[in-house]
C-alpha cells in the first residue's frame, strides 16, 4: 500500500512535471540521459569588461626587467632547496640539476646561533695551517704534534657537542662563545676546495674528526 | 605588521617565486608569529633539516625581509617586515628610477644591489665588472656616491659588539657616508698575497684578504623610492598623461644646446613647475612625511636656474596660477611672501588619489549613476534612502538599487538609528554613509589577491611553457654563432631561417610569442597593481 502510495506518489510528480514542462513522460528520461554536465567556466562572467593595459614603453622596460632580476634570483646561491630523496636514479637528472653557487653570507652579522657549518672555524685554520708546515720544516714535527694532541683533546668534546647541538632545539653557548667575529666563509671555502689536499696528506690526525671534510661536503649539497 | 589574511598570502608566494618552497614557509612562520630559533625549528620539525632552517633564516636576514633582536630572556628573536618583501615588486621600476636618473651605471649598481640584498662598494665593483667588462671603475664609483648623496643608497648598521651571540648595532652614524678608502684592484696587492699564509693558494683570481672598506654594507632605501613614487604619482594626478616621463627627463643632465620639443608650452611650463615643487622636497630626512611642501617662487627660479629650463618669471607664476585653479585644493596660496607662496597639501593629494581609484573601480563594475550617489553621500555624510532618491534624482527603484549594489561591495555603509528605544524595523532610520578608510582597508585585502594571483597565474605560464622555453634556449647560442661567423649577410639569414625552423617550427614559435606577450601583461600588471597598493597604504597611514 505505501509502495503503491509511493508509486502513485511519485508518478503523479512526474506526471506534473511533464505537463509543466509541457512534454511526455517518456521523453524526459531521454533528456536526462543526454543531458552533458558541461565543466564550470574557466574565467569568471565580469559585468563590463576590463580595460585593457596600456604597455608604455616604462610597463615594457619594467617587465622585462623583471624577467631578468627573476631568474637571476633562481639562479642564485639564494635559492634553497631541499634535497630530492630518489632511489631511482634519472638520465635526465644530470640536466636539470641548476648549478648554485654555495651559499655564502657575512656572518658576522647575525646572531651566531645562525651559524650552521658543523665545524668550527679555528680548528679548520688550525688543521691547514698545520698540514702546510709539513712540508717547511722537519723540527716542526714536535710543535706540530703538540698541537695535535691539544687539537684531539678539545676535539672530542666539540665533536660530541656540534653533533648532538644541531639535532638538538637551541644552540649552545659554548660554540657561540666560541665563535670568532670574522667571516667564517673565506676559511671554509677554502677547506672545501681542498678535497685534493685532504686526501693526499694523511697525517694522522683524522682519528677524532676523521673525514670532516667529507662530511662537510655532504652536508653541503 | 597587521596584514590580514590576503597580505600574508601574497607576501609568501612573492619569496616562494624568488626563493624557493623552503624559505618560504620559513618566512610563513615567522610571518604569523615572531619566534625564536628554538620555537622555530619545534615548529618545522618534520618538514625540514635544522641546517635548511638555518640558512632560509640567514638568507631571509640577509635580505632584510626578517629582524633579530633581543629579547628579555637574552635570546634573539626574529621578527619578519612584510613591507619589505611587497618592495620586491616594485624592484624593476626602482632600476628604472636610477637609470633614468643617473644613468646605466646606477641601474647595474641597482640590480646587483636587488639580487644580492646588501653589499659593500668594493663588492659592487667587483661584480658588475665581471657582469660588464666595459665598465670603468670611476663611473661606477661615481654614481654610487650620487646615490647615496641623494639618499637612494642606504647603509646597513655597522655591528658593533656581540652581546649573548647577537650583534649589536651601532646606534648613530651616518647612513649615507661613502667608505673613505675602496679596495684597489688586485694586482697591486698580489706580491703581499703570496707572502700571507692563509692566501697562498690563489684559488679564485679576485680573493682578497681584507676590503678596506669591508663591513659596510649597502642596501636599497625603499623608503626613499617610495618617497619617489608617491611624488609621481600626485604629479600624475595632478597633470595627467605623459608628466611622469618629464619628471625625470627633468632630472637626466642633457648636454648644450639640445632642443627640448615644444609640443604646449602651458603643458610644458605646468609640468615643470610641478616637478620643480617636489624637488624642494627631495633630500628631507623623512621622505614620507606627510607634511605640506611649501615652496615660493625665488625658490622656484633658483631652481630653474639649477636646471637650466627656460622658464621666466612670469611663466612660473601663469603654472602655480593653473595649478591652484585646477588642482581641487591640492595647491594653495599661502601668501604673497618671497614673489607667493605656494604649498601642495599632500594629505589632500593621496585621499584625492584613493577617491579617484575607489571611483573608477565603482565605475567598472556598476554604473555611472552609483558614483552620482556616493559623491552625495560623502559630501553629505548620513543619509536616509529616501532622501538620496530625492537629492540624486532617480526613481525610488534606481536608486534603492545603486544603493544596494554598493553596501555589498563595501563602498557604502549602512547605519540603523531607531526612532523609538526598540529597533523595530518600521521605525528606525536607516542611514547610508562613506566611510572612505574603511573601504580601503578592504580594497588593499582585494589588491593583495589580485597580485597573489598574477605571480600564481604567471608561475603556471612559466611551467607549462617550460618545454619551449628551454628549446628556445638551446637555439639562442647556435643563432649567436651563426650571426658572428664570417659569412655572407644572405647566408647567415638563410641559416638562421633554416635553425629556426628546425628547433622551434611555426605554431611552437607562435605559442613562444603568445607566451613572452601574456607575460609582459602580467608583469606590468603587477607593477601597476602595487602603485595603487601604495597609495592606498599611504592614504590609510593619514
Amino acid at each position: 500500500m505505501s509502495g503503491r502510495g509511493r508509486g502513485g506518489g511519485s508518478s503523479n510528480t512526474m506526471r506534473s512535471v511533464a505537463n509543466a514542462l509541457g512534454i511526455a513522460r517518456y521523453d524526459m528520461a531521454k533528456m536526462m540521459s543526454q543531458q552533458k554536465i558541461e565543466p564550470p567556466e574557466l574565467y569568471p562572467k565580469v559585468q563590463r569588461n576590463p580595460v585593457p593595459i596600456e604597455m608604455t614603453t616604462d610597463l615594457l622596460y619594467v617587465s622585462r626587467l623583471k624577467v631578468e632580476l627573476d631568474q637571476r634570483m633562481r639562479d642564485s646561491q639564494f635559492f634553497i632547496e631541499a634535497e630530492k630523496e630518489d632511489e631511482i636514479k634519472r638520465y635526465l637528472d644530470k640536466y636539470s640539476i641548476i648549478k648554485r653557487e654555495k651559499l655564502d653570507i657575512d656572518m658576522s652579522q647575525m646572531p651566531s646561533e645562525l651559524v650552521w657549518r658543523r665545524t668550527s672555524k679555528k680548528e679548520a685554520k688550525e688543521s691547514r695551517a698545520k698540514k702546510r708546515k709539513i712540508a717547511n720544516d722537519d723540527s716542526m714535527l714536535k710543535e706540530k704534534l703538540n698541537r695535535l694532541e691539544e687539537k684531539e683533546g678539545k676535539n672530542d668534546e666539540e665533536g660530541d657537542e656540534e653533533k648532538p647541538d644541531d639535532d638538538k632545539d637551541s644552540g649552545s653557548e659554548k660554540s657561540a662563545a666560541e665563535e670568532e667575529e670574522n667571516p667564517l666563509s673565506d676559511d671554509d671555502n677554502q677547506e672545501e676546495d681542498n678535497d685534493y689536499i685532504s686526501n693526499y696528506f694523511d697525517n694522522g690526525e683524522g682519528y677524532g674528526d676523521g673525514g670532516s671534510d667529507d662530511n662537510m661536503d655532504g652536508d653541503e649539497y | 605588521m597587521g596584514g590580514g589574511k590576503y597580505e600574508t598570502q601574497m607576501c609568501v608566494i612573492i619569496i616562494e617565486d624568488i626563493f624557493g618552497k623552503i624559505v618560504a614557509k620559513v618566512m610563513e612562520t615567522i610571518l604569523k608569529e615572531s619566534c625564536q630559533l628554538a620555537t622555530l625549528m619545534l615548529k618545522l620539525k618534520g618538514q625540514m633539516t635544522t641546517v635548511l632552517i638555518k640558512k632560509a633564516l640567514t638568507t631571509l636576514i640577509n635580505f632584510g625581509f626578517v629582524t633579530f633582536n633581543l629579547d628579555n630572556n637574552h635570546r634573539a628573536t626574529y621578527v619578519a617586515d612584510a613591507d619589505q618583501i611587497q618592495y620586491v615588486i616594485s624592484a624593476p621600476r626602482a632600476c628604472l628610477i636610477a637609470k633614468t636618473l643617473y644613468g646605466p651605471t646606477a641601474e647595474s649598481i641597482c640590480i646587483e644591489l636587488i639580487s644580492q640584498g646588501r653589499l659593500t662598494v668594493s663588492e659592487t665593483i667587483r661584480r658588475i665588472k665581471a657582469a660588464d667588462e666595459s665598465a670603468v671603475w670611476s663611473d661606477i664609483k661615481n654614481a654610487f656616491g650620487e646615490l647615496a648623496a641623494s639618499h637612494f643608497l642606504i647603509r646597513v648598521p655597522p655591528v658593533e659588539s656581540e652581546i649573548y651571540g647577537c650583534p649589536q648595532f651601532v646606534a648613530n652614524f651616518d647612513p649615507f657616508a661613502m667608505p673613505n678608502a675602496i679596495m684597489e684592484k688586485n694586482e697591486t696587492n698580489s706580491s703581499e698575497l703570496s707572502t700571507s699564509d692563509s692566501n697562498s693558494r690563489k684559488r679564485k683570481a679576485d680573493s682578497s684578504p681584507e676590503d678596506a672598506d669591508a663591513g659596510q654594507y649597502w642596501r636599497l632605501n625603499w623608503v626613499r623610492f617610495n618617497g619617489y613614487l608617491r611624488d609621481e604619482l600626485i604629479i600624475d594626478y595632478l597633470i595627467g598623461g605623459e608628466s611622469t616621463a618629464t619628471m625625470t627627463h627633468l632630472n637626466v643632465k642633457r648636454e648644450e644646446g639640445e632642443e627640448v620639443p615644444q609640443v604646449d608650452r602651458t603643458q610644458y611650463i605646468t609640468q615643470n613647475v610641478a616637478h620643480l615643487m617636489f624637488k624642494i622636497n627631495e633630500t628631507r630626512a623623512n621622505p614620507l612625511s606627510l607634511e605640506n611642501i611649501t615652496a615660493s617662487v625665488t625658490d622656484l627660479q633658483r631652481l630653474v636656474r639649477e636646471n637650466s629650463l627656460d622658464l621666466a618669471k612670469p611663466d612660473i607664476e601663469l603654472a602655480c596660477q593653473i595649478l591652484v585653479d585646477e588642482s581641487d585644493g591640492i595647491v594653495r596660496k599661502l601668501g604673497d611672501s618671497n614673489g607667493g607662496l605656494y604649498t601642495v597639501d599632500i594629505r589632500h593629494a593621496i585621499r584625492q588619489i584613493c577617491r579617484h581609484h575607489c571611483e573608477s573601480l565603482i565605475r567598472e563594475q556598476f554604473e555611472g549613476r552609483a558614483i552620482r550617489v556616493m559623491r552625495l553621500l560623502e559630501s553629505r555624510h548620513y543619509l536616509d534612502e529616501e532622501q538620496v532618491e530625492k537629492l540624486s534624482m532617480m526613481s525610488g527603484k534606481e536608486a534603492r538599487e545603486m544603493l544596494y549594489a554598493l553596501v555589498e561591495e563595501g563602498y557604502v555603509f549602512n547605519k540603523p538609528v531607531g526612532r523609538s528605544t526598540d529597533f523595530q524595523p518600521a521605525r528606525t532610520f536607516y542611514l547610508y554613509y562613506v566611510d572612505l578608510p574603511r573601504t580601503v582597508r578592504g580594497l588593499v585585502e582585494y589588491n593583495c589577491k589580485l597580485v597573489r594571483n598574477l605571480i600564481l597565474r604567471q608561475r603556471h605560464e612559466r611551467a607549462e611553457n617550460k618545454a619551449l622555453l628551454d628549446k628556445d634556449a638551446n637555439v639562442q647560442p647556435i643563432i649567436e654563432n651563426i650571426r658572428q661567423s664570417d659569412a655572407s649577410e644572405e647566408e647567415k639569414e638563410l641559416s638562421i631561417k633554416e635553425v629556426e625552423e628546425m628547433y622551434l617550427p611555426g605554431p611552437d614559435r607562435a605559442q613562444l610569442n603568445r607566451y613572452r606577450r601574456s607575460q609582459a601583461t602580467l608583469l606590468a600588471a603587477q607593477d601597476q597593481s602595487i602603485r595603487v597598493l601604495l597609495a592606498f597604504k599611504m592614504f590609510l597611514t593619514i
